[in-house]
Parts: C-alpha cells; structure tokens; sequence
C-alpha cells in the first residue's frame, strides 16, 4: 500500500511544490512501508525553506544541491541540527544536483 | 444462481445476437442527465449498462472519458451520488443490469465491504475496476460475492495465455476483452488482430466476452457478429451525448444506441 493526497472520496487531490520530483500527490510503496515500520520518519519543509537550503549550500560549499534535496537540508540545517550536540554529525542525502532547477531558481529572482 | 447479467447473455445468445452494452458518465454533461439518459438507452434496446463511476486519474480512459469524468467531478459527483443514482435508476422501472465501472481508491477509500452492500442496496450488478489487477482483487472479489454482484475480468491483446487462462478461471458474467493495448476512445477501425484474440480467450472459457475500446458504429458491432457476444460503446456515445442540446441528450443517446442494437439484432 501507499500514501496518497486524497479527499474523503477518495479523488486525488491537486499538488504543489516548487521541487518538479515532489510536485506527486503519491508515496511509493518503499517508503510507505519504511514509515509504517517506523523505520523512517517523514517531515515537510516549505518552498521557500528550501531555497534558502540551495542557496546555503551553494554559497558555503559550491554544491547546488537539487531542490528535492534541498528539502532534506533545510531540515537538518533548520530542524533537526539545533537539537544535536556540536559533537553530533548529520549525514545528509543529495539525491541529485541543482544544476536542473536553475531556470525555478532564477524566475524566483532568489 | 443466474444473475441479472447472466440472463441478459442467455438471451443474447438465444437471439443469436451482438449484445450492446452502453457505458455512461455519471453526472456527464449534468447531474440529472444520466436518470433521463439511462431510461431512454434501456428502452432503446442496450442488453445492459456501464455506469462510470468518475476518477481523477483515470489511467485506462483516453481523451473524451478524461474529460466526461472530469465535468462530473466538477459537477459534484461523489461515490454516494453515484449509488443514488443507481437507486433512483431502479426506482424508476430500469430493469437491464448494471455495472459500475470506475477506479480503486474510491472503492478501498469508501471501505470494500461497505460499498459491496451499498452497491447492492442500490442495485448494482458488479463492478468493473480497469486498475484492479487480478492478483490484488481477491477481496474485493470476495466483499462482491457476499452481496450477490460479480467482478469483471478484463483481457487485452498483450495478456499472455497464462494470463487469459487465469482471468478465465475467475470469470463470471461476461468477460471484457480490451480491443486494443490502449485506452477508451472512438477509432475509426477494429483491430486486424481482434478475432484472433477473442479466440485465444474463447479457446479457454465459455463465460460470455464483450468487446470494449474504440467501439463506435453500427459497422464495429457488424464486426463482431460471430467473434464475440457483446460490444461496448462509451466514448463515441460520450461524445454525441456532450454535444447535444441540453434538452436532448436522453434522445441522442436513444438513437445512437438504437442504430449499434439494430445492427446487432441483424442476422
């Protein structure tokens, strides 16, 4: 089984995200299953948080992260990092490069 | 027990006949259409009727079921109405079988044993689930059978004969062979290879077969005399139905339905 954004009758419902890879209103079944296990934990970032991650990254590193990956840096850099201990690494996936987000990134004017 | 579809087919098959089987949007072009549009086809000589229960994402269906489901779906159309209309169908005197065409998540969202008895209550004769395949349907099937309907197999040029062979086992009512590896819509031609894909179905059951996508003239339905039992009419319907005046649409659809069965009635 997987997740879906759905209405009560069941109808797939509309999506929007400013990353192309998360604009789905599904979850595969690989990480269905990773959170019904608790395997996994899931949390949401907003568009504009995520920007913020690409732009970090790019800036400090002169790594363009893509902006799906941007996603899971904005978490740890905003989220989960100021609850850890300065002795504490975060491993943090890019799953892809931001070269292909450009074109998003510079109509933001960001 | 012979169900209502069974007997439709027995008499199909007594006429020595091609059967027709209508398939209509829920709620497409308004709401109220399908309790005038259904009455008027059934009298018009359709053997028994698809329902379409409208999705969003509705994968099997091309360009003109897209658009009839989407209206719908604009118009307000809910599995609930749905089942209403149905009821109100059966109140009003319609006889012929009837079967709810649509999607899965609407059914496991609405909860399969749940909507196994609504449909029931409501009058329907089974479902047909293009996105069900046959290794998840088992307890869907079995919610059907608890309340007296049947699940429709659907085969198409591509299964394989291991394939065929499975769906034959599990087959009940009729089975729908897809015309085509593709989706509904009106073609302006049946397939070469149609007659030799009913056969590879027919080789392996006696269960009734209709054929469905692309069925759109009196010549497609001449077609199948002597290759399968029913045809499926949908998008070529669809349209004439959309395009007619909105007072109507009951006698476009009654017509257009009329030409198909007559052509089939002919020996």
């Amino acid at each position: 089984m997987s997740y879906l954004l759905q209405s009560e009758d069941g109808q797939v419902l509309a999506t929007h995200s400013i990353s192309a890879g998360l604009d789905y209103p599904g979850v595969g079944p690989e990480h269905s299953w990773l959170k019904d296990t608790e395997r996994a934990e899931y949390a949401a970032v907003t568009d504009t948080e995520a920007v913020a991650a690409l732009r970090l990254l790019s800036e400090a590193e002169g790594i363009i992260p893509a902006l799906e990956s941007a996603h899971a840096l904005a978490y740890a850099v905003e989220t989960l990092a100021p609850t850890l201990a300065p002795s504490q690494s975060v491993l943090v996936n890019l799953s892809g490069r931001g070269d292909k987000d450009l074109g998003t990134i510079m109509s933001l004017g960001a | 027990m012979a169900t209502r579809l069974d007997n439709a087919f027995a008499s199909i098959r007594q006429d020595g006949r091609v059967g027709v089987a209508p398939y209509v949007t829920i709620g497409f072009p308004d709401l109220d259409d399908t309790l005038r549009v259904v009455p008027a086809i059934e009298a018009a000589g359709a053997d028994f009727i698809e329902l379409g229960v409208p999705y969003s994402d509705p994968l099997a269906d091309g360009p003109t079921h897209q658009a009839s489901s989407y209206r719908a779906l604009r118009n307000g159309v809910s599995v609930s109405f749905c089942l209403d209309t149905a009821r109100a169908l059966r109140e009003q005197g319609v006889r012929a079988p009837l079967l709810f065409m649509g999607y899965y998540n609407p059914i496991l969202a609405y909860g399969i044993d749940i909507y196994a008895r609504a449909c029931a209550d409501a009058g329907v004769d089974g479902l047909i689930v293009p996105d069900l395949p046959p290794e998840e349907a088992h307890a869907l099937r079995d919610a059907l059978h608890a309340n007296g309907l049947q699940l429709i197999s659907m085969l198409a040029p591509t299964s394989t004969q291991e394939r065929v062979r499975a769906a034959c086992a599990v087959a009940e009512g009729f089975i729908y062979c897809v015309s085509v590896a593709g989706v509904t819509g009106a073609r302006s031609d049946l397939p070469p290879g149609l007659p030799g894909f009913v056969a590879r179905v027919r080789a392996e059951t006696d269960v009734p077969i209709g054929v469905g996508f692309g069925i759109a003239e009196p010549r497609h339905v001449a077609g199948l005399r002597g290759v399968a039992d029913a045809a499926v009419v949908g998008s070529a319907l669809t349209n004439a139905v959309g395009v007619a005046p909105p007072g109507e649409r009951a006698a476009v659809a009654a017509a257009f339905v009329g030409a198909l069965a007559q052509e089939g009635r002919r020996a």
